[in-house]
């Protein structure tokens, strides 16, 4: 066991498609340390998003091991891979996924409501975090009155919330456009900076550039990290 | 907990109008369970009060057949000409538990003075009567054995009638009132007494004595019916059914004849009133029944709804850490939320109609906290059940599916 904070060993992941299996991960083999910030590239179908969700615990792979901080994540039942997810994971998406009925400020406050912590403090810090990525006078307001780049820097406050290790960032800047991009992307270098490991998807060549690593993914397998 | 409760309210506004019609379901289901039952309590005690008031230890024979209205007020209906005052007699004699008695003989009629006419029942009675139905007098004096057997031309008045025919009980004292085809002069009038059991409103009466009645007003020598009292409430059952076995005898009634009388005690009007009220009350367990099971359809149905208009959210809520039993517990906390937003409601409504059926119909009204809890966790309960399957659903919910599937 390495004392890498993900660590993948092996991973493959197929799906059946009637009776034929298609192998979208193929054996990905993979340590990344705590503090990194990594670029995943490789063209569309190549299984990034796969690897993600399976990295964010959303999805399990269907051989491997994967160790995080430790913990070989196989192990885990359905309500202690939700706590992990709770408490180690943030998670960035292409299409935001904020809930539209609720504003700014309580669609940060989610994640916080299944964790231990008192709801007062959870609201006082999700003010903070949108505070610091610059929307202290948008908590009110809903999705629907926010530009694009704006609800992305929603998602990323809510995925900071409980102050989580890693976060991952599925094309986050896919939506926006290239100065938004920008924007969104210096944030998330921000982020970094803090000491948090983040792996971020993308397509852009410049948005990779940001990244101190980039592994590229080619037919379920890492072709050059 | 607040934050919750925000967010809750938040997600059941997308669907205000269905929100609504579920909560007013369990609303209308415990506002009619709220009222009916306080409602009904009050008629209740109200009942008690007047048969207190009539004397528990009075019993009454009359003539005729008796009929109820739905309203649970007794009627005498299809009077019959058999009874007669030897039959009173014999009654307050022979049966060892009556402790006075008064036969008497009544009938409505117009009463008029100077230019003045109401309608009123008027009613021929001993003098014991005043003991038997314990009526105080404002003014004046009650009639005595003497006018009773000379037949004199004297009347004592309720005081509804002295108000009505002369203004003020005092001013009605010595006077003169016409009947149908006689006078009379005024020589008390009754203190205000209400209705009594039976409907008879006594304030709105006319008393003579029975003779007068018999031989100058009615020219009849039948009459209504006999009032007694009895040394112990306690006898009511055995002093009605010796009161059955005299009058048959005594009407030659044979095997299978109906009888041409009928034995009422208060306690029987107030058991009469009550059975209609029980039946009031159970078609109020059974309507509310309806407007709960409607309500937690409707929940069932919103709910099942949101579960489904709501999967983006439950996806992105376990994403961020929700487990399976934290979808349940808030989609369960909402159905509650709307159930008891609903009961608390319809409690309140319930009361506050009761309140104002209770004040108007002058009735008693007692907080009865014991259903007001009872409705308020039976609509808890009521939401929990509706939600249960819904949040089941809601928490099966795959978050990849959500997300895959945009
Ligand atoms: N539930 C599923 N059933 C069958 N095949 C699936 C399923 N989910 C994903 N796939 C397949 O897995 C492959 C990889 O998909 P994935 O979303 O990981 O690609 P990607 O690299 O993220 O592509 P893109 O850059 O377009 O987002 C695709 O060929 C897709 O069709
Ligand atoms: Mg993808």
């Amino acid at each position: 066991m390495s004392s890498a904070l993900i660590d993948l060993q092996r991973i493959t992941k197929s799906y059946r498609q009637g009776d034929l299996p298609i192998d979208v991960l193929k054996g990905i083999d993979l340590e990344i340390a705590a503090g990194e910030f990594v670029a995943l590239l490789g063209p569309s179908g190549s299984g990034k998003s796969t690897l993600m969700h399976i990295l964010g615990l959303l999805d399990r792979p269907t051989s491997g091991a994967y160790f995080l901080d430790g913990v070989d994540v196989a192990g885990l039942d359905d309500d202690q891979l939700s706590g992990l997810r709770n408490r180690k994971i943030g998670f960035v998406f292409q299409t935001f996924y904020l809930i539209p009925y609720l504003t700014a400020l309580e669609n940060v406050v989610l994640p916080g409501l299944y964790g231990q912590e008192r709801s007062a403090s959870i609201r006082r810090r999700a003010q903070e975090i949108l505070q610091q990525v610059g929307l202290a006078d948008r908590m009110d307001f809903r999705p629907s009155q926010l530009s694009g780049g704006q609800q992305q820097r929603v998602a990323i406050a809510r995925a900071l919330l409980n102050d989580p290790p890693v976060l991952l960032a599925d094309e986050p800047t896919g939506q926006l456009d290239s100065t938004t991009s920008q924007e969104i992307m210096e944030l998330i270098t921000q982020i970094n900076r803090q000491g948090r490991t983040v792996i971020l998807v993308t397509h852009d060549i410049a948005t990779a550039a940001c990244a101190q690593r980039r592994i590229e993914l080619h037919d379920g397998l890492v072709r050059r990290d | 907990m607040l934050f919750v409760l925000k967010i809750a309210i938040a997600s059941l506004r997308i669907h205000r109008l269905r929100t609504i019609l579920a909560i007013v379901g369990v609303l209308l289901g415990a506002l009619c369970l709220t009222a009916v039952q306080h409602i009904g309590q009050a008629m209740y005690d109200k009942a008690e009060a007047e048969t207190a008031k009539l004397g528990t230890n009075l019993f009454m024979a009359r003539s005729g057949q008796l009929r109820f209205t739905p309203g649970g007020t007794s009627r005498a209906r299809r009077e019959a000409t058999t009874f007669t005052i030897a039959d009173a007699e014999t009654l307050i004699q022979q049966l060892p538990m009556a402790k006075k008695g008064s036969p008497f003989a009544t009938r409505s009629m117009p009463v008029r003075s100077g230019g003045t006419k109401v309608q009123s029942s008027i009613i021929g009675v001993w003098p014991v009567y005043a003991q038997v139905r314990d009526l105080e007098l404002a003014n004046g004096r009650f009639f005595t054995a003497r006018e009773e057997e000379e037949s004199s031309k004297v009347c004592v008045l309720g005081s509804k009638v002295a108000e009505r025919l002369f203004g003020s009980s005092t001013a009605a004292l010595g006077e003169q009132v016409f009947f149908f085809r006689a006078t009379a002069r005024v020589i008390g009038v009754l203190a205000p007494k209400g209705a009594d059991i039976v409907g008879t409103d006594q304030d709105d009466q006319v008393l003579v004595p029975l003779s007068t009645y018999l031989r100058r007003f009615a020219n009849q020598d039948w009459i209504s019916g006999v009032y007694i009292t009895l040394n112990h409430p306690e006898d009511e059952a055995a002093a009605k059914t010796a009161a059955e076995a005299i009058l048959r005898q005594r009407h030659h009634l044979g095997e299978g004849k109906r009888d041409d009388f009928f034995v009422m005690t208060a306690r029987d009007t107030m058991k009469v009133q009550q059975q209609a009220l029980d039946l009031v009350r159970t078609l109020g367990w059974i309507s509310s029944g309806v407007s709960f099971a409607v309500g937690g359809l409707g929940i069932l149905s919103i709910m099942v709804l949101l579960a489904r208009t709501r999967r983006l959210e439950i996806g992105v809520r376990r994403a961020v850490g929700a487990r399976r039993r934290d979808i349940i517990r808030q989609f369960v906390f909402e159905s509650g939320l709307m159930a008891v937003t609903g009961g608390l409601l319809g409690v309140l409504g319930g009361l506050g109609l009761a309140a104002l059926v209770a004040f108007f119909g002058k009735m008693p009204f007692h907080l009865d906290l014991a259903l007001v809890s009872a409705v308020l966790s039976g609509s808890l309960g009521l939401g929990l059940l509706a939600g249960a399957y819904p949040a089941w659903e809601a928490a099966q919910v795959e978050v990849l599916e959500v997300l895959r599937g945009e």
